[in-house]
């Protein structure tokens, strides 16, 4: 994590904890989850993450879209694998050292994301984040929720729910 | 709000409501057994009475009317037949029968719909009050008068204990009283084990504290006992013990002792009873109700655990390979082997505590078939063989609708009216036989009548003319018998009351596939029928054949699996574009794992040389074709969720000691795609 990511918490004096944030989201801090895909970064909020894992034996499971890579199990649990770059239409890449699977709650069950490595942590203001303009680069807009800025880059927040939705 | 509240009311009194009348229904098949032998066991009666009242008191509660006032007039006729007011006759017997199964439909509706609407009793309530007026001959022949029972003990005797007591001297039995002195500290053990050392040898009549104070350390006892067995073996079975002594009462030709001094007080005698009634509650208290989802949960654990277990010896093994047979390899090695018995014991445990016995569903078939014998008119006994066999409690219940489409069956299709029977040389009585058995991992049902059998060629008729065959198809016996597993396949013309829908054999055949079993059906013309339902024991654990195809490996469900083969590429048929092969006599058609999962590298494509994995579910057959078996192993089969939900060919997927995830083959499924798919 780059020295800073953090910053916004000098103006916190209080060093509120994360409940707190929840609760007081209309002073507005979230706290998300930076993360890198074809050379764009990413966020989900924080309290949509489960953990963090290294890339493991997915075992694919056959007629299924290609943007599900298959399942791994966690502790016993199986949970399914999105490739993320895939889900939003991004070009395929090969894994790596800092490949991550980041896992997320989807409901009652987990689920995971392939992603290309996680970058930081940050602390965001609510009213700085802004409704995705209407086009982005190479992602469909309906599966970001916004946009926001943070140290001078730009972060796209995911729609998480629509990400996972297999359904449509 | 309060609506909620009310409902989960009701469903924790269905569950009980069932569970009682379960239980009543066993008792009196074997009542009405033991009836026509002359025999009735008063603790069955009492049981009965028991659960009966039970059911009106909960019933009552909730202000279930109907279930409350019939299990009322049934509670009342039932008193009255065990204090020997009317005898077990088949009004009585009826009645009981008939208003058990009223009573379960009314619950049966007030489970589903909330109400008890729409089922009317007053029928019941009728032949009830009829069959309380058929009077029994009585105690009349025989008295008391004559029986060398002390005056004070004679006293005690409440109506019911009275009645029993005449009851066994009118089957002749002797009469004996116990005389037991126990101390404080141990009395209830002890009474307890005198207790059931002689209901070995007869009935107790009467257990009553005495007054008899000889010492303030112990408290005594006199048991009545009526038995057809000697004073002799009644002594050797209550063995050498302190403070107990077996006493012969006179029962005839001799007067009554003088009359003992002190008369006895009510409330002793209440003491008295409450004595009994603790004693049956103690019995009663040893079994406990669990909801199976928390053995669910156990079960998962203990999944859990078996994958560690697999993991640890792996290890071991490698140790084993790494630094030879020394030291701390041998000792984990060790012990990996006892966790591994440990572990299997744990498993067979909890296994054993999901375990019911099938006889529950096959005495609820009995009372259909009762029923249907009397109202259709056709002679049928039947027999019911391995009862005790144990079954998941899950699986018993998915398969009592199963079951009952089978013996409608045989009823209504199998056997003949009697006197066409009579033509036959075939005995008046119908059989039908009910058969449990365990083989392995696997329970057999069969179903099975002697009737007039199944005929192959109407049934080939029936489908070339439903267009399901070709005319002058060659296709053998057994595939024109797998037509009778469609939907809306029947042979009958018009459709009665409980057959000729078609709607028995399909729905038989998808809810047996469903609990991972198969079903076949074996028949001879003017012989009878049989059908056999294999079923895996449980559902959760499973053993499993791995294979692999490419880089990928498959479980494929043991149970589901009859053989596998390797076979030469020259041996495979192409018919109507599909591969084939030829097996013991039967085609059977061929699945590539490696195609239809669209798998690379698949070494079976080309080899000259592959696998076959015959695989049945139901009445079908079809070979998987894979590139090499890996061996068999114990698995924990997992849901793969809600992503998944609509991938068909996977059953699910399972944890190997590595970490990995492998999927579980839904054979049935695979079957269906096979036969049904383009
Ligand atoms: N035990 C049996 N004895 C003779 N025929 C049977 C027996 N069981 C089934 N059959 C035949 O199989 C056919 C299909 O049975 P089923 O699917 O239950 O439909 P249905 O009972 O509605 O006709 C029946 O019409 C009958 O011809
Ligand atoms: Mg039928």
């Amino acid at each position: 994590m780059p020295p800073g990511a953090k910053s916004n918490k000098d103006n916190d004096p209080e060093g509120l904890d994360r409940e707190e944030d929840q609760a007081s989201a209309a002073e507005g801090l979230t706290e998300l989850l930076g993360f890198m895909l074809a050379d764009e970064e990413y966020a989900l909020d924080i309290l949509e993450i489960k953990e963090i894992i290294r890339l493991r034996t997915i075992t694919a499971v056959p007629r299924t879209p290609d943007y599900l890579k298959g399942i791994i199990t966690l502790r016993g649990v199986i949970v399914p694998v999105f490739d993320l770059r895939r889900r939003l239409g991004l070009d395929e890449a090969g894994h790596g050292q800092h490949t991550r699977i980041v896992v997320v709650y989807r409901g009652d069950e987990f689920a995971g994301m392939i992603v290309d490595s996680i970058t930081h942590v940050m602390e965001v203001g609510v009213e700085e984040i802004e409704p995705p303009p209407p086009t982005i680069g190479t992602v469909e807009v309906e599966f970001i929720k916004g946009v926001t800025r943070f140290q001078e880059r730009l972060v796209i927040l995911l729609n998480l729910a629509r990400v996972l939705d297999v359904k449509s | 709000m309060a609506g909620k509240k009310e409902k989960s009311a009701y469903a924790e009194f269905v569950i009980e409501a069932e569970e009682l009348l379960e239980s009543m229904g066993d008792r009196l098949t074997a009542l009405e057994k033991d009836a026509e032998e002359g025999n009735v066991d008063p603790g069955m009666v009492n049981d009965f009475f028991r659960s009966m009242h039970t059911l009106k008191g909960l019933s009552g509660m909730l202000g279930l009317k109907n279930v409350s006032d019939l299990s009322h007039g049934l509670e009342n006729l039932m008193d009255m037949l065990r204090m020997g007011k009317i005898d077990f006759r088949h009004g009585a017997m009826d009645a009981l029968f008939s208003g058990v199964e009223i009573l379960s439909r009314l619950v049966a509706r007030v489970g589903a719909a909330g109400s008890e609407e729409g089922i009317d009793i007053s029928a019941e309530l009728r032949r009830i009050r009829q069959a309380m007026e058929e009077k029994a001959e009585g105690d009349r022949d025989v008295t008391l008068e004559n029986v060398g029972l002390d005056q004070r003990i004679l006293e005690t005797l409440t109506e019911y204990e009275e009645h029993r007591l005449l009851d066994n001297l009118r089957r002749n039995n002797s009469l004996y009283r116990v005389e037991a002195h126990f101390p404080f500290a141990s009395f209830d053990r002890e009474l307890h084990e005198i207790s059931e050392k002689l209901r070995s040898q007869g009935e107790i009549i009467s257990t009553l504290p005495s007054s008899d104070e000889s010492s303030p350390e112990t408290i005594s006892f006199d048991l009545v006992v009526g038995s057809a067995k000697t004073r002799k073996q009644i002594a050797r079975s209550l063995g050498k013990r302190k403070g107990v002594t077996l006493h012969a009462v006179e029962c005839g030709g001799t007067p009554p002792p003088a009359a003992a001094p002190a008369s006895r007080e009510p409330p002793e005698r209440a003491a008295a009873e409450a004595g009994y009634e603790s004693m049956t509650l103690k019995s009663l208290s040893q079994t406990v109700r669990v909801d199976i989802r928390k053995l669910d949960n156990l079960m998962n654990i203990v999944g859990e655990l078996v994958i560690n277990r697999t993991s640890i010896s792996q290890i071991s093994q490698e140790l084993l390979v790494l630094r030879g047979f020394t030291g701390l390899a041998v000792d984990l090695s060790k012990g990996a082997r006892n966790l591994e018995r440990n572990l299997r014991q744990l498993q067979q445990a909890v296994i054993g505590s999901r375990m019911v016995p099938i006889g529950q569903v096959f005495s609820r078939l009995n009372r259909v078939v009762r029923k249907l014998s009397q109202d259709f008119g056709k002679k049928v006994e039947l027999t019911v063989h391995g009862e005790e066999t144990e079954l998941d409690k899950l699986m018993v219940e998915d398969l009592a609708d199963p079951l009952l489409h089978l013996v409608r069956n045989s009823f209504d299709h199998g056997l003949e009216a009697p006197a066409e029977r009579k033509k036959l040389g075939k005995p008046e009585v119908g059989s039908i036989e009910l058969r449990a058995e365990q083989r392995g991992n696997h329970i057999i049902i069969e179903i099975e009548d002697d009737g007039r059998g199944i005929d192959v060629e109407k049934i080939r008729k029936i489908a070339v003319d439903k267009g399901l065959l070709e005319e002058g198809h060659s296709a053998d016996e057994q595939s024109v018998l797998n037509f009778l597993f469609l939907p809306a396949f029947s042979t009958k013309e018009k459709a009665s009351q409980m057959s000729g829908r078609g709607v028995g054999l399909d729905v038989v055949k998808t809810n047996v596939a469903r609990l991972g079993g198969m079903i076949d059906v074996e028949t001879e013309l003017g012989v009878g029928t049989r059908l056999t339902i294999t079923l895996p024991i449980t559902l959760a654990i499973i053993q499993a054949l791995l294979v692999e195809v490419g880089d990928e490996h498959f479980a494929i469900p043991l149970n589901s699996i009859l053989e596998s083969n390797r076979i030469y590429k020259g041996q495979i048929k192409t018919v109507e574009k599909r591969e084939v092969i030829h097996l013991r006599d039967r085609t059977l058609p061929l699945l590539r794992l490696a195609d239809i999962f669209r798998i690379g590298g698949s070494r079976a494509a080309n080899s000259d040389k592959l696998y076959v994995v015959v695989v049945g579910l139901a009445e079908k057959r079809l070979g998987l074709v894979v590139d090499s078996l890996q061996g068999q192993q114990e698995v924990v089969i997992k849901s793969l969720g809600e992503v998944f939900e609509g991938v068909t060919g996977v059953a699910g997927a399972t944890e190997l000691g590595d970490k990995k995830a492998i999927l579980v083959l839904d054979v049935g499924a695979l079957i269906e795609e096979a036969t049904h798919g383009s």
